[in-house]
């Protein structure tokens, strides 16, 4: 783990708050996000292998400090994800804050997903829950596709005010 | 050097060591950290509660005094017919004590009456709970229930040092036993599915064959008292329509629970006191 980790780490818990704010104000709808793939994103597509690998793990960790699930089950889930989504970065222009939108979204599709699945067995009646899923998928989406410039902007932001330039390291100049 | 297709294979075969790894981690040191984490996370959920209760108290500090006044007659209203309340409830303790000794009863369990405000809820598809802004400093115990004005909210899960979490009677993971007003025969309730924009439900099984209920002729489910968690005659909701269960033996039916549990700031937690 690296200082990089810890700002990366740093910014994360701040997304995550906001969006447990958000969350607290939607509950009377009946509404929540799920903002995985915003955590993930960045440090997947931007960071080296094992600060961003930490910095996932330990976002996961936090989320599921107060989360009823097995402590480890975000973290492992996001561990997975950041690991997949490294695999295939170097084929895909992952410098473009676009591409990073789609691969947010997609990433927080499949663990979106991968924790209904893994969680559906709570449900008394799990037909029943389609159309919440599909509600709070959609409006999971519609939120990254808000919150992923500034979530990018933020972290990079972060590591430059630290004295860590990425854009430097990717043109290997560091 | 490595061979470039084990390279290429490293980051999964680091993420399987580390899954396998974390598998044989003991329970405690989960425990632990879990705890850390949780910790270390609180101060933020505090300072937004903080922040909301500032922001009500500016504005209700925008109501002019006439509106003040008011509310001032409304409480006192309210605290005359509480006084009446309070009296006829000593009586009645009195009454009930008089009769356990008679009969020989064993005493129920007596609870002290914690207020709380709700720090954060968090009502997702997969769980329902919420942190309170009460733990380990007001003596809050786990297995806890916690009440509000519409009746049951649900029991604490986790207690931590200055916070609590409350699992929800709206948790699809949550089951209790249960009686329908004026009937004693147990049910069992669990949590439901939550529906977005509509009301939270919940779901009765064992219901008795004679029992009815429609939505125009609902029955008020209450706490039974059975398995000592909570205390018997609390509201959880009203059963709206029952339909018979597969086996013939029973009928299933759907709760409706309180529309106030979703936006609830202001919760109790009767903590159960020892008695020798």
């Amino acid at each position: 783990m690296t200082r990089t980790t810890f700002i990366i780490f740093a910014c994360c818990a701040l997304i995550w708050a906001c969006v447990s704010q958000l969350n607290h104000y939607l509950a009377p709808l009946h509404l929540s996000v799920f903002a995985g793939g915003l955590l993930v994103s960045f440090s997947a597509l931007r960071l080296g292998f094992r600060e961003g690998w930490w910095a996932s793990f330990l976002i996961g960790l936090l989320i599921d400090s107060s989360a009823a699930v097995p402590f480890g089950f975000h973290a492992l889930l996001f561990a997975a994800a950041h690991v997949g989504v490294f695999h295939l970065r170097g084929r895909f222009p992952r410098e473009e804050t676009s591409f990073g939108m789609v691969t947010a979204l997609l990433v927080n599709l499949i663990l979106f997903l991968l924790i209904t699945l893994l969680l559906i067995h709570r449900a008394p009646t799990p037909v029943d829950l389609l159309p919440r899923l599909l509600i709070d998928l959609l409006v999971s989406e519609v939120l990254i596709i808000a919150c992923i410039p500034w979530s990018f902007a933020l972290q990079e932001r972060a590591l430059e005010i630290c004295g860590i330039s990425l854009r430097r390291a990717q043109r290997g100049l560091l | 050097m490595l061979p470039k297709r084990f390279d290429q294979a490293q980051p999964f075969i680091t993420l399987g060591i580390i899954v396998l790894a974390w598998l044989i981690v003991p329970t405690a040191a989960k425990r632990l950290m879990r705890l850390s984490f949780f910790e270390f996370q609180a101060p933020l959920d505090i300072s937004a509660a903080t922040v909301r209760d500032v922001q009500e108290f500016w504005s209700l500090r925008t109501r002019s005094r006439n509106e003040l006044i008011e509310a001032g007659i409304d409480l006192a209203h309210l605290n005359a017919k509480y006084e009446t309340s309070i009296q006829r409830n000593a009586a009645l303790e009195g009454e009930v004590a008089r009769l356990q000794e008679l009969l020989k009863l064993p005493s129920y369990t007596e609870y002290r009456a914690e207020p709380a405000r709700v720090a954060r809820r968090d009502f997702n598809v997969w769980w329902q709970r919420m942190v309170i802004r009460k733990g380990r400093n007001y003596g809050i115990t786990e297995g806890a229930p916690v009440i509000f004005v519409g009746g049951v909210v649900g029991r604490v899960r986790v207690v931590h040092a200055y916070t609590s979490e409350v699992e929800l009677i709206s948790n699809p993971g949550l089951r209790m036993a249960a009686t329908i007003e004026g009937d004693t025969r147990p049910l069992s309730y669990q949590g439901g599915n939550n529906p977005t924009f509509g009301p939270a439900k919940g779901t009765v099984e064992f219901v008795p064959l004679d029992v009815t209920a429609t939505p125009s002729a609902s029955r008020r489910l209450v706490t039974s008292g059975v398995g000592g968690v909570f205390p018997a005659g609390l509201t959880i909701g009203q059963i709206f329509r029952v339909d018979p269960s597969t086996d013939g033996l029973f009928k299933t039916g759907e709760v409706r629970l309180d529309p106030r549990l979703d936006s609830v700031s202001e919760v109790t937690v009767l903590i159960p006191l020892q008695t020798d």
